[in-house]
């Protein structure tokens, strides 16, 4: 009993003076492997690899970890989002912007802007995979957040307008008629568009423009 | 004595010839004379010696004692339990269940541990015949010394001597001429606690330095005794030896000493003790205190044969030496250890209404549950009575043991009068049998309960009525205004011992109605509240649940224990921390504040406890789904080895938990932690050293951080994870004691909750991060203390800027923002850089009640004691962001920015008053200027708040409070930096029994609150329309 006593006293006198020596060391000015990211280049090409299944598709937030995407760290938030869209040089990096956006805050606005970006990617590389994982986004803004709005300034009647414009309608008119919005067609012709509409359980009212949900 | 006088003047000066003057004047003088004669009378005790042995007498009768160690301590009371601080008539009802049932038995003398006021040792002679040793402690544990309390009695200092000296003396002056007085003692085991430290012994051997204290120690004693007897001789003087340990110096340096008084635990028999005294100094011999517990350690259960067998054995013995029994002839009695069981005997701070089972010391003398290599002696079953139930008058019943019946058979013998071998036969014909059967059915009428297979042991009936209003809806609605509401709750609590070795306890909670409150926002029994589900998609619409909820279990509590191991299911009953068990580092939290727990329906702590005995002593394992309130599901491992010197210690989340321990408080990650600790005594320093590794877990996970106007990003590291703490401390003086201790934490090694002692408002924290030095000096005056002490905290990585994201061309620049514990490995908030400095100034004349003991407000029997203290802290930078918990979307939420750079101070006082018996004030003051605990961009507050409660004649409590400027009374109410201009309360309540006790009596009360509101509590504000709020309450709870 004794003597196992005393090894026991060793071995612990021998591991706190270990850890002693491992803080003093650590207080020693240690080999800096930071990484500098006062800069980060933003991307410019239009191959974008799809970090998980559901990148950038409702509360999955892995595109925090994908490696390329820029705006991991960055201050991404409900003010700075709008002015770092407007800077983002490519389809890329909008859809990283707003794939980060929709990690840090799950709104319906977040992800239609990820679902637009995805379709501006497609229309710029007809990547089929690109163009499904673009129409999963836009099915996540109906599904998800079926009642959201967007707001677009009213500037015909003055600075400081907005007027609400909801995002359910502007899926539907991203899938039955992207010409106009400069976007690729999604499907062959506009009546897929429609039975895929109504797969998901939505119809979209081709006159007024509006979707409703089949009840 | 009038009757006497007045019958002998009309004798003697009856002659109708002589007047009246002179009838007068006889009467004068015949009644100085018989005064004078009666002064004179006093008993007169004394040891007197012949061939035959040693007798004590008192005036001139044989007297030989039986005795009993007595003092009163109720269930929940320890040693600093003061039964002559209640009124009269409750000390008499207590003496009189006591003192008539030690009559019954045959008890002549009783000994103490306190002293008897005079006019009490007179009654409790007069009415039952019994006679008190007055015995004083002799400095045994500690001593007041010119105003400085010394823990460890120095016999060797002239100044302590002196002052024991007087005290003593002053006592025998006391009690010199109070009736029922039978001798004075002096000490208590002083042999054994000779452990004052001084230069002039430390030279010595080791075996030598307790031989010399032990000279100054029995100097002492005849050096007073022998002053003593100048003042009064018709006592007799005896000292309270430990055994018959230093007998030599005894002889050598207390020749005045009258009888030799000792303290045995041979076991059944005393062996050569009688000899051996006989040889080296011839006195006669009294035991101070003798005996067995009942209590056999060996089938962990009560065993009051056992106790009687054996005190029957010792008491044949000691008739056996007594005068004229052909033997040494030097027992002239004892005092059987003791008269009722004490349930604070073990921990004695703790557990005091739990009778404990846990044996403290081995002795195997006592055969029948003696083991080899475990203790066998359980200090709180030494009773040869039990602590019983209370009754109305709220006095304990003593229940007697089987040890009390064959006493009081042994004790109806004089062996002064009857023959040797008369006594022997009839304390051997003693009917055992008979007296244990007697004994089981007492134990099953009177205690049945308590070992009984299943019982319902008591509960309670609650009920109140609410009035709520505010200055907005009595605008708009008047009286309608004002709402109503009502509650009721019973609580029902069980008790279960199906076999010896398990035992537990369960409360089952039921609620009626559950009132509707306003200022109080969250109340135990909320959780019965209509819940209201909102549904969009409905074409009903909302759907309202009623009567959830309503019985639950409100506590549990199961042991189990053997001789192997002790194994206990627990559920929101009171808890530990591990701070002095080796837990350096604070990782197991106390969980006793269940009333803070109950507001949110908490039930924390909730786990099992497994504590290895004889197969894995030393190992401790703790696992469950809440160990302490807010844990995530986690398992603890501690293992004290190296004669407890060292501690090893695993704590491993095993989940996460889901959701806040309270409304806002937010969960926090999955981590595991080990640690390794040391504590020793060097050169009279206690060092004391610990490392820690800890979140493991969060290698490799990245953060950023500003580095000049670079931003740069890393990721933890096991360097990370270390901690390093070390704590000197050393006493300075005879009392005072100075600390220095350092912290060196990486980002992500977190702790637990460090110690926070004796008033403290230093900023503590859990969190890793740091490197930080503390200090300070207690100096002890004896009934003062005045604590400075400092903390300097430097972080090794400063909290985040916000720094807005940017672009250039085509390359981003990120920015950088305020950390949180949620998205990154760490933050700084607690542990944000701080130099804080204090003082606390503590008065406190009565030390053996400590002021800083957590249930001092009801133990504190100082006239005055109070605290003052001040403390001054900068915040030189910012902290990263706070959390809170989401309610509704059930996550954690950041606060988005941090709390700014500044310095804050807090003025606070405690005090403690008990002018008299019938009246009892707590109270606290404070002022302060600080911020808020998570909500960035409030102001710092400058507050300020006045609290107190008063018990009068343990019946009314009346208690109020004032808080001006002052956050709200929950936690959330900082942590969103809601404040009120105004906070008053005010409650009245009357207990309805005697047992004058705040939570277990029956009461009936009305409570009052009013606050006024403004911008800083939005909600309730609502831009103005509401400036006010009050709630009425009228509650009453009766338990049984």
């Amino acid at each position: 009993m004794k003597n196992t006593t005393m090894i026991q006293s060793q071995i612990a006198r021998f591991i706190l003076a270990g850890a002693a020596a491992a803080m003093l060391f650590s207080c020693a000015p240690a080999t800096d492997k930071s990484t500098d990211t006062t800069q980060i280049a933003l991307p410019i090409d239009t191959v974008l690899n799809l970090y998980c299944s559901n990148v950038g598709i409702n509360i999955d937030g892995c595109v925090l970890f994908d490696p390329e995407n820029p705006y991991a760290n960055a201050d991404v938030n409900d003010v700075s989002k709008w002015t770092l869209h407007t800077a983002a040089p490519s389809a890329k990096a909008r859809f990283y912007l707003w794939a980060t956006a929709l990690a840090r805050s799950p709104t319906g606005e977040n992800q239609y802007f990820t679902a637009q970006a995805l379709h501006e990617l497609f229309t710029i590389n007809a990547d089929v995979a690109i163009k499904d994982h673009a129409l999963l986004a836009y099915r996540s803004v109906l599904d998800n957040f079926f009642g959201s709005v967007t707001y677009i300034a009213a500037t015909w009647v003055g600075p400081d307008v907005y007027y609400a414009e909801p995002l359910a309608d502007k899926v539907g008119a991203s899938m039955y008629n992207p010409t106009p919005l400069g976007l690729g067609l999604l499907y062959a012709n506009n009546t897929l568009a429609l039975d895929a509409l109504s797969t998901w359980g939505y119809v979209y009212n081709v006159t007024t423009g509006t979707i409703t949900k089949i009840q | 004595m009038k009757k006497i006088i007045s019958q002998f003047v009309n004798k003697i000066l009856g002659n109708p010839m002589v007047k009246k003057p002179m009838q007068g004047l006889a009467t004068l003088v015949v009644s100085s004379f018989l005064l004078a004669f009666s002064a004179q009378a006093m008993d007169r005790v004394e040891a007197v010696q012949d061939a035959k042995g040693w007798k004590l007498q008192v005036n001139g009768s044989d007297y030989y004692i039986k005795g009993v160690v007595w003092g009163y301590s109720p269930k929940g009371e320890n040693y600093n339990y003061n039964l002559y601080a209640r009124s009269d008539e409750f000390i008499k009802q207590v003496l009189d269940q006591e003192f008539g049932l030690m009559k019954a038995a045959g008890v002549n003398t009783i000994r103490m541990f306190g002293i008897m006021p005079p006019r009490w040792v007179t009654y409790v002679y007069e009415t039952y015949g019994i006679r008190t040793v007055i015995n004083h402690l002799f400095g045994r544990y500690g001593f007041n010394v010119n105003g400085q309390w010394i823990p460890n009695t120095n016999y060797a200092d002239p100044a302590t001597r002196q002052a024991i000296k007087n005290d003593i003396l002053n006592l025998v002056e006391t009690y010199k001429n109070t009736k029922g007085v039978l001798m004075f003692a002096l000490g208590n085991e002083n042999n054994y606690g000779l452990d004052w430290a001084s230069f002039e012994i430390e030279n010595l051997p080791v075996g030598e330095r307790h031989r010399e204290k032990a000279k100054s120690l029995y100097s002492l004693f005849n050096e007073t005794i022998k002053e003593a007897k100048a003042i009064d001789k018709s006592h007799p003087y005896t000292i309270v030896n430990g055994d018959i340990q230093y007998l030599d110096l005894i002889r050598a340096l207390c020749p005045d000493l009258d009888i030799l008084g000792s303290n045995v635990y041979r076991g059944e028999s005393f062996t050569g003790l009688w000899a051996d005294v006989k040889k080296s100094y011839d006195l006669p011999i009294v035991f101070m205190e003798f005996g067995s517990d009942a209590f056999n350690a060996k089938l962990n259960r009560e065993d009051q044969q056992a106790q009687a067998e054996l005190l029957r054995a010792m008491w044949l013995e000691m008739y056996d030496k007594s005068y004229g029994n052909g033997a040494e002839g030097n027992s002239i009695g004892g005092f059987v250890f003791e008269w009722r069981d004490e349930w604070w005997k073990y921990k004695q701070t703790e557990n005091l209404d739990v009778q404990d089972n846990t044996a403290s010391w081995a002795n195997g003398g006592y055969k029948f549950d003696f083991v080899e290599g475990k203790n066998n002696m359980n200090e709180e079953w030494y009773g040869i009575s039990r602590i019983g139930n209370i009754d109305s008058n709220g006095v304990y019943i003593t229940e007697p043991r089987m040890a009390y019946d064959v006493l009081s058979k042994i004790w109806s013998i004089d062996p002064y009068r009857v023959s040797k071998s008369s006594y022997t036969q009839t304390i051997q014909n003693i009917d055992m049998e008979f007296l244990a059967l007697r004994s089981e059915v007492r134990s099953l009428q009177s205690g049945g309960q308590q070992n009984a297979a299943f019982a319902m042991t008591g509960g309670s009936i609650s009920g109140e009525m609410v009035l709520t209003g505010d200055k907005a809806n009595i605008d708009k609605d008047g009286l309608n205004g004002i709402g109503f509401s009502t509650g009721e709750m019973v609580n029902l609590d069980f008790a279960f011992q199906p076999f010896n070795e398990l035992k537990g306890q369960f409360t089952i909670n039921v609620l009626g109605n559950v009132p509707q409150r306003n200022i109080t926002v969250a109340a135990y029994g909320d959780r019965a509240l209509p819940v209201v589900i909102t549904n969009n998609q409905s074409i009903t619409g909302n759907t309202t649940l009623n009567g959830n909820e309503r019985v639950e279990i409100y506590d549990y509590e199961v042991n189990y224990e053997n001789l192997d191991y002790s194994l206990s299911a627990f559920y929101h009953v009171p808890r530990y921390h591990w701070g002095y068990k080796g837990d350096f580092f604070g990782l197991l939290h106390e969980a006793t504040d269940l009333e803070g727990m109950d507001i949110w329906n908490a039930k924390a702590p909730y786990g099992v406890e497994y504590t290895g005995k004889r197969q894995t002593p030393g190992l401790t394992v703790l696992f469950g789904p809440e160990v302490y309130w807010g844990a995530n599901p986690k398992a603890m491992v501690k293992y004290d080895f190296g004669g407890s010197d060292y501690t090893l210690l695993h704590a491993q989340d095993i989940g996460r938990l889901g959701a806040s321990s309270s409304a806002t408080v937010a969960t926090e990650k999955r981590l595991s932690q080990t640690t390794l600790y040391m504590k020793k005594e060097l050169l009279g320093t206690t060092v004391e050293l610990g490392g820690m590794t800890s979140s493991r877990e969060k290698m490799g996970d990245t953060y950023d951080y500003l580095d000049g106007t670079n931003i740069k990003q890393d990721e933890i590291r096991i360097e990370d994870t270390l901690a390093f703490k070390a704590k000197l401390s050393r006493n300075v003086g005879d009392a005072s004691n100075a600390y220095l201790g350092m912290t060196m934490a990486g980002l992500v090694a977190d702790g637990g909750n460090p110690l926070v002692e004796l008033g403290t408002k230093l900023p503590y924290s859990s969190l890793g991060n740091k490197q930080e030095v503390e200090g300070g000096v207690l100096f002890n005056y004896g009934t003062f203390t005045v604590f400075p002490r400092f903390l300097v905290r430097k972080n090794l990585l400063d909290a985040n800027p916000t720094v807005a994201s940017s672009v250039t061309g085509t390359n981003l620049n990120p920015g950088i923002s305020p950390r949180n514990r949620e998205d990154d490995p760490f933050a700084v908030l607690g542990n944000r850089e701080a130099n804080s400095a204090e003082i606390v100034f503590t008065y406190d004349p009565t030390p053996a009640t400590s002021f800083y003991q957590w249930d001092n407000d009801k133990r504190e029997d100082a006239d005055l004691a109070f605290n003052v203290g001040l403390n001054y802290t900068q915040y030189p930078t910012v902290t990263d962001s706070h959390l809170f918990y989401y309610q509704q979307g059930q996550v954690n939420a950041a606060f988005g920015s941090g709390l700014a750079a500044e310095d804050v101070w807090l003025a606070s006082s405690h005090m403690v008053m008990n002018p008299n018996t019938d009246l009892r004030i707590v109270a606290n003051v404070e002022a302060g200027f600080d911020q808020s605990t998570g909500k960035p961009g409030g102001a710092t507050r400058q507050f300020y708040s006045a609290d107190a409660k008063a018990m009068i004649n343990r019946k009314h409590i009346h208690a109020f409070y004032f808080k001006k400027d002052a956050w709200g009374p929950y936690d959330f109410h900082r942590q969103f930096d809601i404040t009120y201009p105004m906070q008053v309360m005010y409650d009245y309540s009357l207990l309805l029994d005697s047992l004058g006790d705040e939570q277990l009596s029956s009461k009936w009360g009305i409570r009052g609150l009013y606050r006024t509101l403004d911008a800083n509590a939005p909600d309730e504000f609502q831009n103005g329309a509401n400036s006010s709020m009050f709630e009425i309450t009228t509650y009453f709870k009766a338990n049984f």
